[in-house]
């Protein structure tokens, strides 16, 4: 069964304009939901997913699925109580 | 064609058969280490924070040569030691910080070619733990202050035929459109736009999709096909600098211009200050 997704983000291009890093992105919208609901990153790039894999273990951060579509990675994660 | 001085840059695989030499110290230059070196990076490389190491936020400033020495110091670097440079967000900070330490005149200073983003796409080794090294004492040469442009010299350089602005931005942040993201307001500029008669070559058009570097010949034609040329004084900027440095590393090293500048100050200080022309279409 599909998992409801609150929000998507998109970390394929996040690096253009010098802005965030791909997990400060992350990090920010994980913030925005509420406890329970769940984020979608995707991104084309290996570091980015990289990344947001080896954060979430550290922070205690649930990866509920995960996935490569092509060479798109997908995270869903779920916001704790505390991100 | 090959690269003016090859021996600058270096391939994950030659990093991964030096990861023991006593004469080479990696270092991980890091926008935000808590992003990156804190969550792993490569077996006996020492973490630099741009923030904290590279910059003298009181002045706001690169780092002045007692801060370089007392770095290098903490890192357990001589004037002797191989340094070999790679970082976050695209290998901008690692370029930046080459350039520092090309102002303080460190010798043998190269680039993980692809940086931290290659590195992990090839599902090399990483480690959290961090190394430690005997500190040392460094003496740094006499500063190179021909590698840094301000802003008296850029706005002198303006309409004269022998320099070239390039602007390594985006085209947004080129045209005005933005002046820098909603995240980074401390960033940002009073006007939008571009120093005038600068070029827009966007700094990623020097890399190809696994964030190394183009070949000799695609550089050249990059560049010499909107006027960057190596006849031509060069000066690069972007937003504070660092993407700059990146495209300042193409142009001296990768292609050997004779003289190329970064302006560090770039659009955060010429975007905001009295008086000076812009170009905005």
């Amino acid at each position: 069964m599909a998992l409801n997704i609150a929000r998507v983000v998109d970390l394929s291009r996040s690096e253009e304009d010098c802005g965030s890093t791909a997990l400060q992105r992350v990090r920010r919208a994980l913030d925005e939901l509420a406890p329970g609901d769940r984020l979608e990153v995707r991104t084309v790039v290996a570091e980015h997913a990289w990344v947001v894999r080896a954060w979430a273990r550290k922070a205690g951060v649930t990866i509920l699925e995960e996935g490569l579509d092509g060479r798109e990675s997908r995270l869903v994660l779920e916001r704790p109580d505390r991100a | 064609m090959d690269y003016a001085h090859p021996e600058v840059l270096v391939s994950t695989a030659w990093v991964a058969e030096h990861q023991d030499d006593p004469r080479v110290r990696l270092l991980e230059v890091d926008y935000d280490p808590e992003s990156a070196y804190e969550l792993g990076h490569l077996r006996n490389a020492a973490a630099v924070d741009w923030k904290q190491d590279i910059n003298d936020h009181v002045r706001r400033d690169i780092l002045s040569r007692s801060q370089f020495e007392a770095l290098m110091g903490r890192l357990g670097v001589t004037p002797g030691t191989t340094l070999v440079l790679y970082g976050d967000m695209r290998n901008w900070f690692a370029a930046f910080a080459y350039w520092t330490f090309k102002i303080y005149r460190h010798e043998d200073v190269r680039l993980m070619n692809g940086g931290r983003r290659k590195w992990i796409e090839e599902g090399r080794e990483t480690t959290e733990t961090v190394p430690s090294f005997p500190t040392t004492t460094y003496t740094a040469g006499e500063p190179d202050l021909g590698l840094r442009a301000m802003l008296p010299g850029v706005l002198a350089s303006i309409g004269r035929a022998e320099v070239a602005l390039v602007d390594v931005r985006s085209p947004a942040e080129f045209t005005g459109e933005i002046t820098a993201p909603p995240e980074y307001a401390n960033e940002a500029a009073q006007r939008g736009g571009h120093i005038p008669g600068a070029a827009n070559i966007p700094w990623a058009q020097a890399v190809q999709e696994d964030d190394t570097f183009k070949s000799a010949d695609d550089l050249a034609a990059l560049y010499g096909a909107k006027g960057i040329t190596p006849d031509r004084t060069v000066i690069a900027y972007c937003r504070i600098g660092e993407r700059s440095s990146h495209t300042w590393f193409v142009l001296k090293y990768l292609l050997g211009y004779p003289v190329v500048i970064n302006y560090d100050g770039s659009w955060s200080e010429y975007g905001n200050s009295v008086g000076t022309p812009i170009e905005k279409p």
